[in-house]
């Protein structure tokens, strides 16, 4: 399968990276050798098959929503690039006019 | 100790409760090996510092003279993979993105081995994010195989690996989400065992394919897999995942008399090394001739096993590596033009190439164009496989397979076709996809002295059953542990 220009950039886009004009070519490489790999599996019929996204655990992996791990602000803060005592520091996302 | 690079976890641990071994002559014997043979080998990112190794070991010994600690781990030197969190100790993952990471908390299965006394030496090298094959993605360098340097341990928990292979830890921990315990473990002479999928929690791992990562475990024998599965295994309220150890809670021994093995030949139509081959059938007639019934099987859907598992493994590494974005963790870009500038400079940046081509991959599969023909036609594809292994377990008990097509291949090697390096994962996708358990064991050395080592495949839940099958009949040639010393020193 080809990938065009458009559809390279969107998926970086998508996937928050970015991709220099000299990374495109290896990358997009990479991603039409997966695809073809891919194909493999095209041949099989899977109509009507379930899809299997995890497997069978014999007891549920549901529970109550609870929070269990009491407040560890200090704790995550500490590990962020920038933060001060109250959140993390991000850039100004909204301009004034 | 004259013999400490060679005592399995047990036998050490027994010295220790006998008193006839000090735990903290036990820990000086481990920096004593590191101190020798790390620089070459690279098997660490991280080692605790001596007096805190020391003090730790002295607290263990006092307690165990107090008979307060009884459990065969204690003063047992150990390492760990380098995505388990331990908190207070940085905890890397490999990559750039996590070099200046220093968790709050401590991974269950960690905390489960020092509460049993054993002693943290420290965090080992491994594939960025464990992704690879080799420790060469591993943005601080990559490992090198003690029998011989100039080639890779495998990956991606190869330095968890190379610490046991040359002797500087009795165990450690690792990771298998493809096979990366069980492939390190071959081209490193050990055991590998991958759990069935839930059995170890997964509190403090940090993720790279949710439906298939696993906590697995490097040792010199079957023996100690088995100890540790003991001590490791069990429900943790800290993940929904993990299951009761009565899920493997196997009480009959399994003999080889009337024991079941397939061999599934599509698998090896695949090229493997005309030398694993033949160390594969020379396996089966050791068990035959011990009585089990070893036959040749199909299994099917062989040819899709490593386009689902890498479809699947990089969807779920584009979802759960969305999480590294420079602001909450990790590593932060210093130049950038606004937040969403910030993210992309700070991702591309801090991830490395493998890790960013495999994100790009899922990304892909993902995107709503393309999500029904490559990611739900995997999902669909993973029923289909997981129903082959079902039907081969209704025939056989275990599956008997080679670990990887060939021997630890030289450094660089992967780095040549990295997608296409991605077939040589087609022995050990199989049970991470459906779940199952797999033991990763040594059977000799190659002509070029390499280690061997061949998989035996069983259902969830199978775990101790095939341990225990292989703790009486390991088909070895050589005694354990096989020494890689001699290349290393």
């Amino acid at each position: 399968m080809k990938i065009t220009n458009r559809e390279l950039m969107r998926t970086a886009g998508l996937a928050a990276l970015h991709l220099s004009e000299e990374e495109m070519e290896g990358a997009r490489s990479d991603l039409e050798k997966m695809l073809d790999l891919a194909e493999g599996m095209h041949s099989i019929d899977t109509k009507d098959c379930a899809s299997f996204d995890i497997p069978p655990l014999p007891v549920s992996a549901l529970r109550e929503d609870v929070v269990q791990n009491g407040s560890g602000k200090a704790a995550a803060l500490k590990n962020a690039p920038y933060a001060n005592e109250d959140g993390f520091i991000v850039p100004k996302t909204i301009a004034m006019e | 100790m004259k013999d400490y690079k060679d005592l399995s976890a047990r036998s050490l641990g027994q010295r220790i409760q006998e008193g006839t071994v000090d735990a903290v002559e036990a820990a000086k014997d481990a920096l004593a090996a590191i101190e020798e043979a790390e620089e070459k080998l690279h098997a660490f990112l991280h080692i605790l510092p001596r007096d805190v190794i020391l003090a730790r070991a002295g607290e263990v010994q006092a307690r165990v003279e107090r008979k307060e600690l009884t459990s065969p781990l204690a003063g047992v030197p150990f390492a760990v993979k380098d995505n388990l969190c331990v908190a207070g100790v940085p905890t890397t993952c490999g990559s750039r993105m996590l070099s200046n990471y220093i968790p709050s908390y401590t991974s269950t299965a960690v905390q489960k081995l020092l509460d049993a006394g054993a002693i943290l030496i420290g965090k080992t090298n491994m594939d960025e994010f464990a992704m690879g094959s080799s420790t060469e993605t591993s943005y601080f360098g990559p490992s090198k195989n003690p029998f011989d340097p100039s080639r890779t341990p495998g990956g991606s928990s190869g330095g968890s690996a190379v610490s046991v292979a040359a002797g500087f830890v009795p165990f450690s921990l690792g990771t298998d989400t493809g096979g990366s315990v069980r492939q390190p473990a071959s081209f490193c002479g050990l055991v590998g065992w991958k759990p069935s999928y839930g059995l170890i929690s997964r509190n403090g791992l940090i993720a790279y394919a949710s439906s298939m990562d696993v906590v697995g475990t490097f040792t010199k024998d079957p023996g100690d897999a088995l100890m540790l599965m003991s001590m490791l295994a069990g429900k943790d309220p800290k993940d929904s995942t993990s299951l009761d150890f009565r899920f493997v809670s196997d009480t009959k021994k399994p003999e080889a008399k009337g024991l079941r093995i397939g061999i599934p030949t599509d698998l090896l139509q695949a090229g493997v090394d005309p030398a694993i081959r033949k160390l594969l059938y020379k396996c089966a007639d050791r068990w035959r001739e011990a009585g089990a019934s070893v036959t040749e099987l199909e299994l099917g859907h062989s040819g899709a096993l490593i386009p689902a598992y890498y479809t699947i493994a990089c969807a779920e590494a584009s979802s759960n590596l969305e999480r590294y974005d420079g602001v909450k963790y990790g590593y932060r870009a210093d130049q950038y033009a606004g937040l969403s500038d910030l993210y992309k400079k700070s991702r591309s940046q801090g991830f490395g190439a493998e890790v960013r081509r495999r994100i790009l991959i899922g990304t892909f599969v993902l995107s709503r164009e393309y999500y029904d023909a490559y990611y739900r036609k995997a999902l669909q594809v993973r029923r289909l496989i997981a129903g082959a292994f079902e039907a081969a377990f209704r025939s056989f008990d275990f599956l008997l397979t080679p670990v990887a097509p060939g021997t630890a291949p030289l450094l660089g090697e992967y780095e040549k076709d990295p997608v296409g390096q991605y077939a040589s994962d087609l022995f050990t996708v199989g049970a991470n996809l459906t779940g199952g358990t797999a033991v990763s064991f040594p059977v000799g050395l190659s002509d070029g002295g390499l280690p061997v080592g061949l998989q035996l495949i069983g259902a969830p839940g199978r775990d101790r059953a095939i341990l225990r099958f292989l703790e009486e009949n390991l088909p070895i040639g050589h005694e354990l542990p096989i020494h890689p010393y001699p290349c290393i020193i």
